[in-house]
């Protein structure tokens, strides 16, 4: 059932040589990187103890990272790096293994494998393989980088590596389930990152006793450097073992192509007379995508207000529940936003923007159709989840004072939405051939210099200057920034448009 | 001879499309096996299964010696395939490619390869990304041809391709069969299967139709017939289409096997010259694909 598995192993090594120096470099240099800033930000034992406690007393961060157990420095830098760290194996790992099952067949190159004489889990098995070498190097890079060049205790480290490799596979192994049920690789992707961000981020509403059944909990459970509780990275392998058998008994039952949940079906029926203009075609495309997500994030906002309406803890009210969750659901939709965004580059890469374009169809028109969706859906996003967060809360509470709030506080960042609208369409205008990892590399950035804000490393002027700046929680920046933004993003556009009028198309 | 498919009432549904209903092939040992069908037949569906890609619902299916699902490795070991879509990785070179396909096939005459790159006119040295549509199926097709395989399950390998190296196709292939391969060949280029096939099965609406060599098809067809008289004729009965230009002139159809009546009668008006056309495959195919099953196997 694996025959050819190493062949694929070596193929797929080489093919993605770029990708997997890249996932480890970054998963082994955040660590680092926190070691050494934390370090030089906070050289004494009192400076660590007034960190700790102010920590604590962040309910923001005391959500996400959970308790500080010691003010030993590799303590905090362990307590600092855990759910990131995750976050980087978990997505890569995520990632790394739907790109080459799924995606595979979606192209069709699955087909061409399968006719060898190739086991039906070789590709599995190949994928497993390398993540497992992946991570293997990842942990053991990060226990020698932080105990040689840093010092740090080698038992305490090595725990502390051990949980972030085990939680890459776990995650890992997510995506070679989802690749398995989803029918396209796209929707095995969203399903992949959802599962990624509900393990990473219940710690804001799961008590500390219940963390450790989730992602997030195992970094504290484990407590590296302090008490050391060396089964925990057995949790996420254990997760990752019952996931794998559940991926090779299903890829070895299912058709190829085929998966466990179907995507949509299309129409069957005669194309109605809307589709003329490159609007309508546009809204036929990614229409359905946009109205699915705007009403799964209307509801969960709804979710989250009316719990976060009787919600009270020691140090976390109600009121920082709701922000930090608007926070959440605007880094979520500025994801949605570069990935709906990048839709015409898949469009003209896929060869099916030349026929538009031969037919009586202006460049401007047709960029003009999908640019428009582009910055129109963040609105409409962002104002699902303001009137939902703000309806479930006057529920829950009675006034409707709420709503109001919370439908400014999520427009606030249509600004932003669409600043990062404007880099992808600009990228994808100029130079179209990187516009997918420079428009999620803008995202990636952005996401980082929030951690790097609040572990102090940039300041606020330079924190105010990316997306997720001026909307966070913690920061009230008046109306130039946000202003700003918009001029920022207009330019953005006209300038990918005036490139995309000039250049060739790709295909 | 043993048959080196054998289908019989193979059934496969993707959800509520029923691609394959009942379908019946037998492709023997040593053959080309032209299998023919109008769009959305089945053909791709029932080469899937035969790879072990798709399970099947119902029927049985036999590939050499094995169950094309349940031994899909051991006998992908004896068979190449070429898909309908090829697809390939735009960041390999056509070299690569064929290496890759060739290493996770294991069984690549490496001598053949080299002949093969070179008959195809192909510079295996340029990145895919860079391949005209042509140039993508030719890679697909050396690394299937090039494999010691005694199967060949081909889905439209020509598509792309220009008349020079579609020649070049139709000679590998004939090669092949020499060499004693089964070759499973689906197209639409009927000049193609005229050409290579020993047999032909065509299909519709996911039914087996007719198959037989092209001498059997023809059989149950009929023949053009173009004859010049000495003394005009009026009348003729029996025959399709009858034209009579200036009374000596006449041309008509006559079904296959009646042609000898028709002519008889001719001769009672003097018959200077005649020419007789079986029906062209065109003919024959237009005549299957447009049909209903039914009519045509009644
Ligand atoms: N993945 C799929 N999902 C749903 N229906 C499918 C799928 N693949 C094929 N079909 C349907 O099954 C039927 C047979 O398709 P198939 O591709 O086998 O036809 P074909 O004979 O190869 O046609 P062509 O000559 O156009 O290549 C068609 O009605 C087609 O629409
Ligand atoms: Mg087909």
């Amino acid at each position: 059932m694996r025959a050819g598995a190493w062949v694929l192993v070596r193929f797929i090594a080489r093919r993605d040589r770029g990708l997997i120096a890249l996932w480890i470099g970054v998963a082994v240099a955040l660590p680092l990187f926190n070691a050494y800033s934390l370090a030089a930000l906070l050289p004494t034992e009192e400076t660590r103890v007034a960190f700790a406690g102010m920590s604590a007393g962040n309910p923001i961060t005391r959500a996400l990272l959970g308790p500080v157990h010691g003010t030993s420095i590799e303590s905090l830098v362990a307590w600092r790096s855990g759910v990131q760290s995750l976050l980087i194996t978990g997505l890569g790992g995520l990632l790394f293994a739907i790109r080459h099952t799924r995606a595979e067949e979606d192209s069709g190159r699955g087909e061409l494998v399968a006719a060898r004489p190739v086991g039906r889990q070789a590709v599995v098995t190949a994928v497993t393989v390398l993540v497992a070498v992946v991570n293997v190097a990842v942990t053991a890079l990060l226990t020698v980088g932080l105990s040689l060049g840093f010092g740090y205790p080698p038992g305490g480290t090595l725990l502390f590596a051990l949980t972030v490799g085990a939680g890459g596979m776990a995650f890992a192994a997510c995506g070679l389930l989802a690749a398995q049920v989803c029918q396209s690789a796209a929707l095995a992707r969203g399903a992949g990152v959802g599962v990624l961000v509900a393990g990473l981020v219940p710690g804001v509403v799961v008590p500390e006793s219940w963390i450790g059944i989730f992602p997030a909990g195992w970094p504290r459970l484990a407590q590296a450097y302090g008490a050391e509780r060396w089964w925990v990275p057995l949790m996420p392998l254990a997760f990752a073992a019952g996931l794998t058998v559940a991926v090779f008994v299903l890829s070895s039952r299912r058709d190829l192509g085929a998966g466990v949940l179907p995507d949509r079906a299309g129409f069957t029926g005669p194309v109605r007379g809307r589709l003329g203009s490159p609007l309508a075609l546009v809204w036929r495309l990614r229409g359905g995508q946009v109205v699915g997500w705007t009403v799964a994030l209307g509801t969960a906002a709804a979710g989250v207000g009316w719990v976060s309406a009787s919600f009270e803890l020691a140090t976390l009210t109600r009121h920082t529940l709701l922000a930090i969750f608007t926070y959440v659901f605007c880094m979520v939709v500025a994801c949605l936003t570069v990935a709906g965004t990048l839709r015409p580059y898949t469009e003209e890469s896929r060869g099916r923007a030349a026929p538009l374009l031969a037919a009586p169809t202006t460049r401007a028109r047709w960029l003009g159709g999908h640019t428009a969706l582009s910055l129109g859906a963040p609105v409409a996003m962002l104002l699902a989840v303001g009137l939902g967060s703000g309806a479930g809360n006057a529920l829950g509470t009675g006034s409707v004072g709420p709503l109001l709030t919370q439908v400014g506080a999520a427009l606030l960042f249509v600004p932003a939405a669409w600043a990062i609208a404007g880099v992808t369409i600009a990228v994808y205008g100029l130079r179209p051939r990187v516009a997918v990892p420079v428009a999620w590399a803008a995202v990636v950035v952005s996401a980082a210099s929030v951690a790097l804000w609040e572990a102090g490393t940039i300041g606020d002027t330079a924190f105010l200057l990316t997306p997720f700046g001026y909307v966070h929680p913690s920061i009230s920046s008046g109306f130039v920034v946000p202003a700003a933004f918009v001029v920022v993003a207009a330019a953005l556009v006209v300038a990918g448009g005036a490139g995309f009028a000039r250049r060739d198309l790709l295909a | 001879m043993d048959a080196a498919i054998s289908v019989s009432g193979l059934v496969k549904s993707y959800g509520r499309v029923r691609a394959l209903d009942g379908l019946d092939l037998r492709v023997d040992t040593g053959e080309i096996h032209g299998f023919l069908g109008p769009n959305g037949a089945g053909k791709t569906t029932t080469l899937r299964v035969l790879l072990g890609m798709l399970r099947a619902d119902a029927g049985q299916v036999r590939l050499l010696d094995g169950h094309p699902w349940r031994d899909a490795v051991r006998l992908h070991r004896r068979l190449a395939y070429v898909p309908g879509d090829v697809v390939l990785w735009e960041e390999l070179t056509g070299g690569e490619t064929i290496d890759l396909l060739g290493r996770l096939h294991g069984r690549i005459d490496e001598g053949r390869r080299a002949e093969l790159v070179e008959r195809f006119a192909l510079d295996p040295g340029k990145k895919v990304r860079g391949y005209s549509k042509g140039n993508r199926q030719k890679v697909a097709l050396i690394a299937a041809l090039a494999a010691r395989v005694e199967l060949l399950v081909l889905d439209e390998p020509t598509s792309g391709l220009d008349p020079l190296m579609e020649a070049e196709f139709r000679r590998c292939l004939a090669r092949r069969r020499d060499e004693g391969a089964t070759i499973l060949l689906s197209s639409h280029i009927l000049a193609e299967v005229e050409a290579l096939c020993d047999r032909v099965s065509i299909i519709r609406q996911g039914r087996l139709v007719e198959s037989g060599t092209l001498a059997e098809l023809r059989h149950f067809t009929w023949t053009s017939v173009t004859a010049r008289l000495e003394r005009p004729l009026d009348r003729l009965e029996g025959v399709h289409d009858l034209e009579i230009d200036g009374g000596t002139l006449v041309r008509f159809r006559v079904d296959s096997g009646q042609a000898g009546r028709a002519l008889v009668r001719l001769a009672e008006f003097g018959l200077v010259d005649v020419t007789a056309q079986p029906a062209t495959l065109e003919e024959l195919f237009m005549r299957h694909y447009r049909q209903l099953p039914e009519a045509v196997a009644g």
